[in-house]
C-alpha cells in the first residue's frame, strides 16, 4: 500500500510554532512516522527573498560617513530584492533529516486574495494615502508576463524567472522541487486562463532544462498542473507534460480547491491521473479541509499538502482521529476548546494520545481553554503539536492502511 | 462650658518622640507574636532553607530551598508565568535546563504566577477543581504565587516609571489611562478602593467589581496550591508623605498578620513569606523587619517601594540586608520582589538575596531584546539584518543560539512571526538560568 504523505506548509521557512527542543523530542526526523509520512513544504516566495544593495551607492554613503567623522556604521537600505539562498538547512536553520519539498508558493491565487484583503484593509485605515484606484482589483489575480512570475513576498511583489527559480530551488537542496507555474483565478476571462496555461507549459520546459544542466545534488522535479475549466487547456497541458514525463518525479495539482463542485474536482483528478501511463505520482497542494483530503486519497494522491494543523490551532481547535462517531466533534474532526464548556473540564486533551501535549495526560482541556482565553501563545503551540501528531496518525494508520475503507472513515466525520 | 484656648507655641521637633510615636502607630493593633500558636514557630517538615556555603567575601550565599515539589538551588532567578504559562515557551523547555545533582532528590525551577490574573481567569474554583496549579498546568515543579496586591495597586498608582514620566506623584485614583470599562463621568472615581478590610477593584476583563481581603487572597492561594504563597500587603506609590507611608506600612503589617493567621488554619503543605515594607525609610524598614520576622513566616520577601532607580535599590539593600543576618533570620530564605535586571541581581546576591522574580527577561525576549554576555542586544535594529552566521551570544548554548543567527532572528521579529517570541523568551530564560549557575559557582569559590 502506498504511504500517503502529509506535506505541511513551513511558515516562512520555519516549522510553525515548534522550537528545536520540541521538534527534536516529538517530531524527530529519525522517527519512522516522520520518515514515511511527513514532508515539510518550503515556499521560495517566503524563504529565499534577499535584499540587493547597489555597491556604488553604499560606497558613496561610506565615504560621506567617513568625512563626517561618523564612526557608527549605519545599515544601508536595500535598493531592491531578488531571490537567492543557501542550502535549506543554512537558510532556515531547520534540523537536518526532514523530507522537504520546495514550491514557488502553495497557491498563487490564495496569495493574491490575501494581498487584496490586506490592501483593502490598508485603504480603510488610510483612505487619503491609498486613494488611487491602482491596485483596487475586484478579482484576485496573479501577476505574470511571458518571462517571469511576480511572487507576493514579505518584501512585496518580486519577479522571478524560471531559470532563477530553478537555480534557487536546487541551491535549497530539497528532496523535491516543483517547477515554476502560473495560475489564473477561475473567475478570470479565457484570455488570462489561456495565458496561464501557456506560461506554465513554457516554464516547465525552461525549469526542466535548467534543472538538467545543474551538476550539483539535484532535487526531484515535479510538474505543476494548474486547474483548468476548459477541456482544450486540460488536454493541451496533459500532452505537454507527457513530453517531459521521463524527467519528472510526479505531478502536483495546484488550485483544485478553487473548483467549487466536488464532482468536477474528482473528475479532473481522475482525468489527469488516467492520462498518463504509467500512472504518475500525484501531489495535491493547499487542501483546505478534511473532505477534500479524503477525496484526494480516493483519487490516488500520494502527497497531500495542507495547513490544517496550524489553521485548526489558530482557531483554537483540537483535531482527533476518530474511531467512533462523536457528537462532540465537528465535521472537521475537531473540538473547539474556546467553548466555555471546557472551562472546568480537567480531562486530558485526548485520552491515550502520545503527542507532546497529551503524553502522560500532561495538559488538560481546562488549562488549554484558559490559555486560549488568556491569549497565551502556548495554546497554539500545544494545539499545533497535537493536531500535527493526530493528522500524521490518520495518514499512517488509516489512510495508508491496506484495509482502508474510505467510506467508513468519511462517515465518522460527516 | 468654658472653652479654654491655649496658645500654641512653636516647639522644636523631638525626633526621638516622633520615632516613638511612629513605633506606637506601627505596633498599635498589631498582633503580638505570642498570639500565634506555638507550633507555628517550628520548622515545617515540608519546607526549609539549607545553607550550603556562605561566601567569605560578602553576604552572598549558596543554599537550597526544599519544597514539596522540588529543591530550589539558590540564588536563583524566578521567571514569571503570569497566567500560569510562560509566553510562548513550554515549561518543559525551562525545566530541562535545571541541573540535577547526584544523590539528592529532584531539583526544580521555581516559577512565579500571579494570583490577580488567575482569580480573574480561569478562577479559583477551576484551578481548585483541577487539583491545584501543579495538576492544572501539568507541571510537577515548584510554584510561588503572590497575593495580587501588586497588580491591584498598580491600577491605582501605576508603576514608578509612570510616576516619573508624569514628573509628579500619581494621586490616588489617577491612572495614566482611563480604564476601558469606566463609564463614570467622574474622572476622579477611584479604580481601587482601599479600606481596612481589604481592596475593592475592577476586573480588567469585564469591569466587574472584585473584593480581596487578606483572608480571601490566602484562600485563593490555598485553592491554587502553590508551594510558596504571599500575604496581602499594600503597595504605596513611590512619592508619598511620611505620614501616609507610616499608615500604609502599619496596614500592611495588619494585613500580613491576618493573612498568616488565615494560612495557619490550614497550612496545606505551603510556605508563606512575609513582605517587608517601609519604602526607603530606614526606621520604617527596620521596624518592618523586626515585627514581621518575629511572626512565624517561612521566609522573607523584600517588597514595597524599592527606590526610583538602581542606585536607590542598591543603597536600600546595603543597609537593610544585614538585618537578616541576625538570629534565626539567617535560616530562612529571602526573596526580592519584582527586580531582575542583571546589575541589580549581581548586587542583590552579594547582599544575601536567595531568589528574585521579574517579568523583565521574558518581556525583553518577546519584544526582540536579547540578554547576552556583552549586554543587551536589540535584534530589530537594522544592523542585524545582514548578520549572517552570527549568533546572538557566542557563549550561549541555548537552542536559539545553536540553531539561529541574528539575521534570521531579525527577520522573524520584523515579520512578527510567533516563532520569534518563542526563541527570544527561550534564550533570555536560558541566559538567566545560566547566569545564576555561574553566580552560584562564584559564591562557592568565594569570588563574590
Amino acid at each position: 500500500m502506498t504511504k500517503i504523505k502529509l506535506l505541511i506548509h513551513a511558515e516562512d521557512g520555519s516549522f510553525p510554532h515548534l522550537s528545536e527542543y520540541l521538534l527534536r523530542k516529538y517530531f524527530n526526523p529519525k522517527d519512522e512516522t516522520i520518515k514515511d509520512h511527513f514532508i515539510l513544504g518550503i515556499a521560495v516566495k517566503d524563504t529565499c527573498i534577499q535584499p540587493i544593495y547597489t555597491a556604488k551607492e553604499s560606497k558613496k554613503k561610506r565615504k560621506r560617513q567617513e568625512s563626517d567623522g561618523e564612526e557608527k556604521k549605519v545599515a544601508p537600505k536595500p535598493t531592491g530584492y531578488t531571490f537567492d539562498t543557501a542550502t535549506l538547512h543554512e537558510q532556515t536553520r531547520l534540523m537536518e533529516g526532514y523530507n522537504t519539498f520546495a514550491v514557488p508558493s502553495f497557491d498563487l491565487v490564495d496569495d493574491a486574495k490575501v494581498q487584496m484583503e490586506k490592501d483593502a484593509s490598508n485603504r480603510l485605515k488610510n483612505p487619503q494615502k491609498n486613494s488611487t484606484k491602482e491596485g483596487q482589483k475586484s478579482i484576485a489575480s496573479v501577476t505574470s508576463t511571458k518571462n517571469h512570475l511576480s511572487l507576493i513576498t514579505p518584501n512585496g511583489l518580486q519577479q522571478i524567472t524560471p531559470e532563477l527559480y530553478t537555480q534557487v530551488g536546487n541551491k535549497l537542496k530539497c528532496d523535491h522541487l516543483l517547477a515554476l507555474f502560473d495560475q489564473a483565478n477561475l473567475e478570470e476571462g479565457k484570455k488570462r486562463k489561456a495565458a496561464a496555461c501557456e506560461r506554465s507549459k513554457a516554464w516547465l520546459g525552461l525549469c526542466q532544462k535548467s534543472h538538467q544542466s545543474t551538476t550539483e545534488c539535484k532535487s526531484k522535479l515535479w510538474a505543476a498542473f494548474s486547474c483548468h475549466d476548459s477541456k482544450w487547456t486540460l488536454n493541451d497541458s496533459i500532452q505537454y507534460i507527457t513530453e517531459y514525463k521521463q524527467s519528472l518525479e510526479g505531478i502536483a495539482i495546484v488550485g483544485l480547491h478553487h473548483v467549487q463542485s466536488r464532482a468536477e474536482r474528482k473528475d479532473l483528478v481522475k482525468k489527469i491521473s488516467s492520462s498518463f501511463n504509467p500512472k504518475p505520482a500525484l501531489a495535491m497542494l493547499a487542501v483546505p479541509d478534511l473532505s477534500q483530503l479524503f477525496d484526494a486519497v480516493e483519487c490516488g494522491t500520494e502527497i497531500i499538502s495542507t495547513s490544517l494543523p496550524v489553521t485548526w490551532a489558530r482557531s483554537n481547535k483540537l483535531f482527533n482521529v476518530l474511531k467512533v462517531k462523536s457528537e462532540e466533534v465537528g465535521s472537521d474532526g475537531c473540538i473547539d476548546l474556546s467553548d466555555e464548556k471546557y472551562a472546568r473540564d480537567t480531562s486530558p486533551l485526548l485520552e491515550g494520545c502520545q503527542c507532546m501535549s497529551c503524553r502522560d495526560s500532561r495538559y488538560n482541556k481546562a488549562y488549554v481553554h484558559h490559555l486560549i482565553k488568556a491569549n497565551e501563545l502556548l495554546a497554539q503551540i500545544l494545539l499545533f503539536g497535537h493536531n500535527l501528531f493526530q493528522l500524521l496518525t490518520l495518514f499512517k494508520e488509516e489512510l495508508s492502511s491496506d484495509d482502508l475503507d474510505l467510506s467508513k472513515v468519511r462517515e465518522l466525520y460527516e | 462650658m468654658c472653652i479654654i484656648r491655649k496658645k500654641i507655641r512653636h516647639v522644636s521637633i523631638n525626633h526621638a518622640v516622633l520615632r516613638s510615636f511612629q513605633k506606637r502607630a506601627l505596633s498599635g493593633c498589631l498582633p503580638e507574636p505570642s498570639s500565634f500558636p506555638s507550633w507555628s514557630f517550628e520548622q515545617r517538615p515540608f519546607f526549609r532553607y539549607e545553607l550550603v556555603h556562605q561566601s567569605t567575601k560578602s553576604m552572598a550565599r549558596v543554599g537550597r530551598i526544599i519544597t514539596p515539589h522540588g529543591i530550589i538551588e539558590t540564588p536563583s532567578y524566578v521567571p514569571v508565568a503570569t497566567n500560569a504559562a510562560l509566553k510562548g515557551v513550554d515549561f518543559r523547555n525551562l525545566d530541562a535546563n535545571v541541573d540535577q545533582h547526584e544523590g539528592i532528590d529532584q531539583y526544580g525551577q521555581l516559577v512565579f504566577s500571579n494570583t490577580y490574573h488567575l482569580i480573574l481567569h480561569p478562577g479559583r474554583e477551576v484551578i481548585r477543581d483541577a487539583g491545584g496549579i501543579h495538576k492544572f498546568t501539568g507541571r510537577n515543579q515548584p510554584f510561588i504565587t503572590d497575593s495580587g496586591g501588586f497588580q491591584v495597586f498598580s491600577l491605582a498608582y501605576g508603576s514608578v516609571q509612570a510616576e516619573r514620566e508624569q514628573h509628579s506623584e500619581l494621586k490616588r485614583g489617577h491612572t495614566v489611562d482611563k480604564p476601558y470599562w469606566s463609564t463614570s463621568e467622574d474622572d476622579n472615581e477611584d479604580p481601587v478602593e482601599v479600606t481596612e478590610d481589604g481592596v475593592m477593584f475592577r476586573s480588567y476583563r469585564d469591569g466587574s467589581k472584585i473584593f480581596i481581603s487578606p483572608e480571601i487572597t490566602v484562600d485563593a492561594q490555598k485553592d491554587f496550591g502553590a508551594d510558596i504563597i504571599i500575604p496581602l500587603d499594600e503597595l504605596p506609590p513611590h512619592h508619598i508623605s511620611r505620614s501616609t507611608l507610616v499608615d500604609s506600612v502599619a496596614r500592611s503589617h495588619r494585613w500580613e498578620a491576618r493573612s498568616l493567621r488565615q494560612h495557619l488554619k490550614n497550612v496545606n503543605g505551603q510556605a508563606m513569606y512575609c513582605v517587608i515594607h517601609g519604602g526607603l525609610d530606614v526606621e520604617l524598614r527596620k521596624q518592618s523587619v523586626e515585627y514581621l520576622t518575629s511572626l512565624p513566616f517561612d521566609g522573607f520577601a523584600i517588597g514595597g517601594s524599592l527606590g526610583k532607580d538602581r542606585d536607590e535599590l542598591k543603597n536600600l539593600l546595603n543597609w537593610m540586608m544585614p538585618m537578616f543576618e541576625k538570629d534565626n533570620r539567617r535560616n530562612k530564605p529571602r526573596h526580592l520582589l519584582g527586580i531582575a535586571d542583571e546589575e541589580s541581581i549581581r548586587h542583590a546576591v552579594t547582599r544575601g538575596i536567595d531568589t528574585l522574580d521579574s517579568c523583565y527577561p521574558t518581556k525583553l525576549g518577546r519584544h526582540g531584546t536579547f540578554m547576552t554576555s556583552d549586554g543587551l542586544l536589540r535584534i530589530k535594529q537594522g544592523k542585524h539584518k545582514k548578520s549572517f552566521g552570527k549568533k546572538i551570544d557566542e557563549t550561549c548554548q541555548c537552542a536559539t543560539c545553536r540553531n539561529y543567527d541574528r539575521a534570521y532572528l531579525h527577520h522573524l521579529f520584523k515579520a512578527k512571526e510567533p516563532l520569534a517570541v518563542m526563541l527570544g523568551t527561550q534564550h533570555n530564560l536560558f541566559y538567566m538560568q545560566n547566569m545564576m549557575k555561574k553566580i552560584r559557582k562564584d559564591i562557592l569559590d568565594n569570588r563574590i
